[in-house]
């Protein structure tokens, strides 16, 4: 006995020291310990998402059907239940298997078919057989799951811990729950990244000072992903692997970055408004990732219907030549694909496709072939600076053709159009622009002097703020699915960062509408046009 | 009155604890000839496409179901592999009870999840048609998670109807389909499991 307590105070002295040593290196950084055996932890992942790690597979047979089947189609939690509480869902009623009912013999006709309690070997029966302890089969719908007998003995090992307290998902403890984000912290962007860094800290701070959620703090752990897809990629499996987070908020999605998200669907962490101009968005949705705003391909739908809206009155005719401009790149094909979309349907007329590579803008000649086509109006993705320029050069000739484009675009720099032109520019806006109390709020939550951006420092203090809100939905039994639950019965959930969102079983965009912007020339600069605008062809 | 609006298969279905043939050897209401699109998004008559003159297996399901829809996807795919490696031409028919958002593409993926290919489509359509077809093959749906789980098993060419409820096995709807094709010699036996 003595010996055993020599070992675990030595453990801690050494386990201490660690910390030390990661506190130092890393201030915020804290150390979840897992309440499960790693045997009991592999058991759980195959429970719970029918993976036996990246290597092993686990193999489904159902009804003599080998093979083809998916392992996570066929997971034990999906019928089991996540606490293993059983289910009933069409006409299937799914028994329970913690260890009281487990364990035990059922008697009697009132609960099914009586059978002995299970013992190790009968369970390692039930799920590589389809055997009952009895030696009946087992409903047809229960697979026979071919896995190693090494596999077996963990699932079991998780079977005699599940619905335990104990039985939590990574990065949640008694009195802790652990989040991260992976933020470019050196780099070109490296001035934004600590922005939302400090907007984060602050956000968890003033959470923590309110007593956390159900006795819980929040601890932030966030990782450099020095703006690069790679590094991202590193630093969020960093996140995931080593720090064991619970949640991702408010993280950098670096846009056409893939292997980011597909990590994160085999991890099933919530990820809390991605900071990305291009949400993601597949049909059927990566269940764990929650976008905040609509991306530019559905900004430039609302551009267009409310340019369809407003054809006579701004350009003085029903049947307007508009032209397209636009840089290529990944942001600006999404944008592009929505404006064609929406030009499709409106049976628009497009008299000039016009596009360039970064820094190839041709300006003179672009102008005058908008001049040579007539064109009404133009709708133009490319940046500030080359919205700048072409509104000089249509200054310089006298023309003023309706000009489309998005405030995420071409930031404040549109500010320097010519003054003449003003008022034939409209924006599309993803989210109303924060007020100027708004803003010191931010910087005073951030306690940053300034912010480079207030955009992306409201996205990441609403995303903390959700999360807040989803913990305390999820209850004091926390899991990542109970979190995912709520997220996706939030209806307009105000975010506290001057925006409110809507999630839904199949809906994964927290808003669908924009706002068209109109410029002047006095602060705040721009003024609405219009109401909030769901694009036609949106349910 | 609760009692009265529940239909009379359900009554069925929920006395049924094992599974049991209802209706068999009965025509059922005439099967709607509703626009449905497969998973590939192309359009067909339910009815004049895909069961007029045909042996057919009809499932209902859900691409977002965790439970239930699985096992009765996984059911079909065993019947899918037992009838193609006995080259018995018979068409399966999974019909989504969510037409809203289980989409041609959505159910693709999922049938492809499912090693599905020639002769078992997977459909959707307009709300309202999806409705009419649940009707008609009885199919009660109050609300999606307590959909029943029925095998709906026909022979248009002979009339010959069976539905399935509850424990359904791959040799139950052998033999179902062995009675309502009028196949001569059983071919459920002649695979071994």
């Amino acid at each position: 006995m003595a010996h055993r307590c020599l070992r675990v105070s030595r453990t801690c002295i050494t386990l201490g020291l660690f910390l030390m040593v990661v506190c130092l290196a890393r201030p915020s950084a804290a150390a979840w310990i897992d309440p499960l055996t790693p045997e009991e932890r592999q058991g759980r992942n195959v429970y719970h998402y029918g993976e036996a790690g990246s290597t092993d597979h686990v193999g489904v047979n159902l009804q003599g059907v080998e093979g083809a089947l998916p392992p996570t189609l066929f997971r034990c939690a999906g019928c089991h239940g996540p606490r293993g509480e059983g289910t009933q869902e069409g006409g299937l009623r799914v028994p329970p298997l913690t260890p009281s009912v487990l364990r035990h013999a059922r008697e009697g006709p009132s609960v099914g078919r009586s059978r002995l309690g299970y013992t190790d070997a009968a369970l390692a029966n039930a799920i590589t057989q389809g055997l009952d302890p009895s030696g009946h089969a087992l409903h047809p719908s229960m697979p026979r799951y071919h896995l190693t007998s090494d596999q077996v003995a963990k699932v079991i090992a998780y079977l005699n811990r599940i619905g335990e307290e104990s039985d939590i998902d990574p990065g949640v403890s008694a009195d802790a729950v652990t989040i991260g984000a992976a933020l470019p912290l050196t780099g070109p962007l490296a001035q934004i990244g600590q922005d939302v860094a400090a907007t984060l800290r602050g956000a968890v701070r003033r959470l923590n000072q309110q007593g956390g959620i159900y006795g819980r703090y929040i601890e932030l752990i966030v990782e450099d992903s020095r703006g690069e897809p790679g590094q991202t990629a590193l630093a969020v499996s960093r996140l995931v692997e080593i720090h064991q987070v619970f949640a991702l908020v408010g993280s950098f999605e670096p846009a056409g970055e893939g292997r980011t998200r597909e990590r994160l669907a085999q991890s099933h962490v919530p990820w809390i408004f991605p900071l990305t101009p291009s949400p993601q968005l597949s049909d059927p949705p990566n269940s764990s990732i929650f976008y905040a705003l609509p991306g530019f391909d559905l900004q430039f739908r609302s551009l267009v219907d409310f340019f369809v809206s407003r054809t006579i009155p701004l350009t003085g005719t029903s049947h307007p030549r508009l032209a397209l401009v636009h840089r290529n790149g990944p942001s600006n094909a999404e944008a592009l694909r929505g404006a064609l979309e929406q030009v499709r349907r409106h049976g628009l007329n497009l008299a000039v496709n016009y596009e360039y590579s970064v820094g190839r803008l041709a300006v003179l000649a672009l102008v005058a072939q908008l001049e040579q086509q007539g064109v009404d109006a133009v709708l133009f993705m490319g940046d500030g600076e080359d919205l700048v320029s072409v509104a000089q050069e249509l200054d310089r000739r006298g023309m003023s053709p309706i000009v489309l484009s998005a405030i995420g675009m071409v930031g404040a720099q549109a500010r320097a159009v010519p003054s003449g032109l003003h008022s034939r520019i409209f924006l599309a806006a993803p989210i109303d622009l924060p007020t100027e109390r708004e803003v010191a709020s931010l910087r005073a939550l951030s306690e940053q002097a300034s912010l480079s951006s207030v955009g992306f420092a409201r996205l990441a203090q609403g995303a903390v703020s959700l999360l807040a809100e989803a913990l305390k939905q999820a209850g004091r039994s926390l899991s990542r699915q109970a979190v995912v639950h709520a997220l996706e019965g939030c209806r307009e959930q105000d975010t506290g960062a001057g925006f409110s969102v809507t999630f839904g079983e199949h809906h994964r965009l927290g808003r669908v509408a924009s706002k068209v912007v109109g410029l002047m020339p006095d602060p705040p600069y721009v003024s609405p046009v219009s109401g909030w605008m769901v694009p036609e062809g949106e349910p | 009155m609760m009692f009265r609006c529940v239909p009379f298969a359900m009554i069925v279905w929920l006395c049924s604890a094992h599974a049991a043939p209802a209706w068999s050897g009965v025509t059922p209401p005439s099967v709607p000839d509703v626009e449905v699109i497969d998973q590939d998004g192309l359009a067909h008559r339910f009815y004049g496409d895909l069961v007029k003159g045909n042996t057919v297996v009809i499932n209902f399901i859900y691409t977002t179901c965790q439970s239930s829809c699985p096992a009765a996807t996984g059911l079909l795919s065993g019947v899918y592999h037992r009838l193609r490696a006995a080259e018995r031409s018979v068409t399966l028919l999974s019909v989504t009870i969510d037409p809203v958002h289980d989409r041609a593409a959505r159910l693709k993926a999922y049938a492809a999840q499912f090693g599905a290919g020639k002769g078992w489509y997977f459909l959707t359509g307009a709300s309202a048609d999806v409705a009419r077809l649940l009707a008609a093959l009885q199919v009660s749906v109050s609300n999606k998670a307590d959909h029943p789980a029925i095998v709906v098993i026909g022979n248009d060419a002979t009339g010959t109807w069976t539905r399935l409820y509850g424990e359904v096995s791959v040799p139950m709807v052998m033999d179902s389909l062995e009675a309502a094709a009028g196949w001569p010699a059983p071919i459920s036996s002649s695979v071994s499991q």
